[in-house]
């Protein structure tokens, strides 16, 4: 019992503690478009987070940053309940722009010019419906004028529902749209508008029939001059064969769509366009109203619930559709990514004009990518799955004339005009179901681009090979000319260093070179041949680089030379000469093992172990400099006891 | 004669009166007679017309040098020497008695390349003359105060060198219980480097070194302002901060009253040139 009774306080409490509401008052920003304050209502839930319930109040009074005698204004106000908008809710939006004309006996005499707009709207769980209301307003020389309305619509679940009637009186002509939708949001009966369309006042008149668009007509409505008159009449063909329950190979849509109807017409096509310039003009206006819904009706800037729908007919895919419908997307996808690598291929461009074939190949891939381009509409129905609204003989309609059966590529070469006519196609017969034309044409189409596609690949391929033999036959004979005059040319240093650099002319230069040059010429396979001209590069290059640090040795034991000198006085005899400096240390190291390491170089037929001694050279010189400066006496004692080169390289700390 | 004389008087007192003026005659004559052997021409020796030169002796000096350089302008100077003379009887063996035991000090200040200033002090050990001989002590001590200008100039790839030295010294015989006399000393060497092999001084370098230094002394009891000469011919070698040379002096000079003695003396020397400064490496870097 006693249990019970914590257990139902507890639950109590923690009710409390949810019921219980809060005010906050202060900055606000609404659904990240603009910043006021608010004061509203709101609960906590378990996590502590605050969630809107109760009375909610925005308000926003601020300054324009450029024009400061303008002033913005927002209003809104409504109900949440557990964070969703219920209920009735007002929007309130106003420029005002204050302009002090003069000032009598401290009193300010203004001029006012305001825009007001105001939506009275409502809700049920955060989805717009009920009465919906929409008016703009100005004030201008202290009257109002009213510029646009929409007048009171209901709206249903985010659908509008019932009459619509929206007029606008910002231009000289009221445009308006009136029309009607039935229960669930769908376009129904006449709808008519008046718009301006590039200058010209347009009188549209549209009929629909539970979504489907069944007639529509454009004037001009000043003159009365018919501008368009589209012939939906297949679309009641169609009602009236379902109302009679006629076994057809279609059906109404149980999905509804946005504004603009398609049953599997084309961009290009009049019923299509036809449609644009009205739907732009209700799409506009429709939005006006639900401003502060942005959220619910548009994603990313585009519509993904539109609160006035249409419906389309519906042609179910069977088995064999749907596996074709799979299989024209990968074939779709293979086909223009081999168009698109072909088309961007720089060794194509580059090569366009070397040969016939390959100009025509280039301007191929060209018109090929175009028509890849011209088929995406198509592509895309089946990908998206929105081939089964399609109506295939309304889409074969307007025929299909980028789907030749045979092309004319016009391409240049050799500054002429060309043309080649591609008659490898297969011509396809049908056209009766166009999933079957479809694969059967880009079946077809990846067959031929694949062909010239290896064409191409091969005609390059070995363009390249010939073009890299050739490049690498130029860069030895080019590198080798540049070794060669830079070893004749060489400034000696010493006798030494002419010894060694003759020495390497002959034996590297000239005798390794002939036999690398030799065994590269007399290789035939590509991979093989390209293995053995690097070889004979690598040893130019090698060969190139080495020079100047064979001068260096030898510039830079002068060099050591002249450091083991020191300058001294000589205090009894008055005179002032230079004497050795650390006498044993310079003679075991710049003498004797500078010229046992010289020796070595002399004497070695490859040319890695010459790197190897100069780099012992390096090091034994960059040695004998530290020691310069260093406490060297127990290395001098050291090294009166020998005079092996190894071991005076041990004692100087060079193994 | 006297006694004959002496044997024949008749009357005591009249005797007696004869024999006294006898006497008196007697030891005036032998005065006389020894006055007039003082005096010259009138002796039975020849008067002194000319130097006498004493028989030459032999030495043999060796001294170590050094100069150690402390800082741009500032030089520690040190000489050493160990000198033996020839035994007293062998005037030619060089090394029978030892001479003496010489150490000079001093601070030198490098004025420029051509001229120095050297001042310090000197001690001398004096050994005696006759080892073994009670009347003379074994050494006596010789302290002096010297000071030096020192000029040297080039000619050609021949250096010379003008040593003006001054010595203020407090000397004594080595005779037991003799005294200190003080006396100023001022010398002038003329001196030369004469590379052989090398076109000049430097190291590794043979040279000749001739030299002549003149001696002159004045005190309370010197008799002779001038007291020697010393012509040294010299060779040598230098070799890093070492030099060594030697060769043959000759000294002349007065030893007495128109007597002159000469000495041949052996010297074999080492000079050491040290610079102590922390960036003594004048060298050219490379790298």
């Amino acid at each position: 019992m006693r249990i019970l009774f914590l257990i139902s306080i507890f639950c109590i409490s923690s009710m409390a503690v949810q019921a219980q509401k809060n005010i906050y008052k202060g900055d606000f920003e609404w659904q990240g478009e603009f910043k006021g304050t608010a004061e509203y209502e709101y609960i906590k839930d378990r996590s502590g987070k605050e969630i809107p319930d109760g009375k909610f109040h925005f308000f926003l009074v601020e300054r324009d940053s450029v024009n400061q005698a303008k002033l913005l204004k927002k209003e809104i106000k409504g109900q949440y309940k557990n964070g969703l908008k219920e209920g009735k809710w007002s929007y309130m939006s106003a420029d005002h722009v204050v302009i002090v004309k003069d000032v009598e006996e401290f009193s300010a005499i203004t001029d006012l010019a305001s825009d007001m707009i105001r939506i009275q709207a409502e809700y049920k769980s955060d989805q717009p419906h009920g009465t919906w209301k929409y008016n703009e307003e100005i004030f201008r020389d202290g009257k109002i004028g009213l510029v646009s309305v929409a007048e009171t619509m209901q709206v249903k679940e985010g659908y509008v529902t019932g009459k619509v009637h929206i007029s606008n009186k910002s231009l000289d002509k009221e445009q308006f749209i009136t029309g009607y939708l039935d229960a669930n949001g769908h376009m129904d009966s006449l709808w008519t508008m008046v718009y301006q369309n590039n200058g010209v006042f347009v009188k549209e008149e549209r009929r629909y029939s539970e979504g489907i668009l069944l007639s529509l007509s454009q004037k001009d409505d000043e003159s009365g001059e018919e501008l368009i008159n589209v012939d939906f009449s297949r679309n009641n063909e169609r009602l009236k064969a379902l109302a009679s329950n006629q076994e057809v190979a279609f059906k109404l849509s149980e999905e509804s769509f946005g504004i603009l109807f398609n049953n599997g017409y084309r961009k290009n096509e009049q019923k299509y366009e036809a449609q644009l310039a009205g739907n732009e003009f209700i799409e506009k206006h429709i939005l006006l109203l639900f401003n502060y819904d942005k959220k619910y009706y548009l994603k990313n800037g585009q519509w993904q619930k539109f609160p006035v729908r249409t419906k389309r007919f519906e042609y179910p895919i069977d088995e064999e559709k749907a596996k074709d419908a799979k299989e024209i997307s990968k074939l779709y996808k293979d086909l223009s990514d081999k168009v698109r690598k072909n088309k961007e291929s720089s060794a194509l461009n580059i090569n366009k004009n070397r040969t016939d074939s390959l100009a025509f190949a280039f301007a191929f891939f060209q018109a090929m990518d175009e028509k890849v381009k011209q088929l995406k509409e198509i592509i895309d129905l089946y990908e998206t799955g929105e081939i089964k609204y399609v109506d295939e003989e309304v889409f074969f309609q307007e025929g299909l004339s980028f789907l030749s059966s045979f092309d004319t590529i016009k391409y240049t070469f050799d500054e002429k005009e060309r043309e080649k006519i591609i008659e490898e196609r297969k011509i396809i017969e049908t056209k009766e179901q166009l999933s079957r034309f479809l694969l059967a044409y880009l079946e077809n189409e990846y067959h031929l681009v694949d062909k010239i596609a290896d064409y191409v690949k091969s005609v390059l391929e070995k363009l390249e090979i010939d073009s890299s033999i050739s490049d690498l036959d130029e860069k030895i004979l080019t590198l080798k000319d540049i070794v060669d005059d830079l070893y004749s040319g060489t400034n000696y240093f010493s006798d030494k260093h002419e010894k060694l650099i003759r020495r390497i002319e002959r034996v590297f230069l000239t005798d390794l070179f002939e036999r690398k040059q030799n065994e590269y010429a007399k290789t035939d396979t590509y991979g093989k041949k390209v293995e053995k001209a690097e070889e004979v590069i690598d040893l130019l290059n090698e060969l190139d680089k080495r020079h100047e640090e064979f001068y260096k040795i030898f510039e830079r034991r002068d060099d050591i030379d002249e450091l083991y000198y020191e300058n001294v006085f000589n205090a009894f005899t008055f005179s002032s000469y230079d004497q050795r400096a650390k006498e044993r240390l310079y003679k075991s190291g710049n003498e004797k093992l500078f010229s046992y390491y010289f020796e070595q170089m002399m004497a070695e037929n490859e040319f890695s172990a010459i790197i190897n001694h100069l780099e012992k050279i390096r090091k034994l010189q960059d040695r004998l400099v530290e020691l310069r400066d260093q406490e060297t006496r127990k290395i001098e004692r050291k090294l009166r006891r020998t005079s092996k080169p190894a071991q005076i390289a041990s004692i100087l700390g060079l193994d | 004669m006297v006694k004959k004389i002496i044997g024949k008087t008749k009357s005591s007192l009249e005797d007696r009166n004869l024999i006294q003026m006898k006497l008196l005659l007697k030891n005036f004559l032998l005065v006389v007679f020894f006055i007039v052997l003082g005096i010259p021409g009138f002796s039975q020796e020849e008067p002194i017309t000319r130097r006498n030169n004493l028989p030459a002796s032999t030495e043999s000096w060796n001294g170590l040098y050094l100069k150690f350089r402390v800082s741009e302008k500032f030089f520690y100077y040190q000489e050493s020497h160990y000198r033996r003379r020839s035994s007293l009887d062998n005037r030619l063996d060089f090394v029978g008695r030892m001479g003496q035991f010489y150490n000079r000090f001093g601070l030198t200040f490098l004025a420029n390349k051509n001229f120095e200033i050297t001042l310090g002090p000197t001690l001398v050990w004096n050994f005696t003359p006759q080892p073994g001989n009670d009347e003379f002590d074994n050494s006596v001590i010789e302290p002096r105060i010297w000071h030096q200008w020192l000029l040297n100039h080039s000619m050609g790839r021949v250096k010379i060198l003008h040593q003006f030295r001054f010595e203020h010294r407090w000397k004594r015989t080595n005779n037991v219980g003799s005294s200190y006399d003080y006396t100023d000393r001022w010398r002038y060497k003329f001196f030369a480097y004469i590379p052989i092999n090398k076109p000049r001084m430097e190291d590794r370098t043979f040279f000749f070194s001739p030299s002549n230094e003149f001696f002159f002394e004045a005190g309370k009891n010197t008799l002779d302002i001038f007291e020697e000469n010393r012509v040294y011919t010299a060779i040598g070698y230098t070799w890093g901060n070492y030099q060594f040379f030697g060769g043959h002096m000759w000294t002349y000079g007065p030893s007495a009253f128109a007597s002159y003695r000469n000495r041949h003396i052996i010297r074999l020397n080492v000079m050491i040139n040290m610079d102590f400064r922390k960036d003594k490496f004048n060298v050219r870097l490379t790298d």
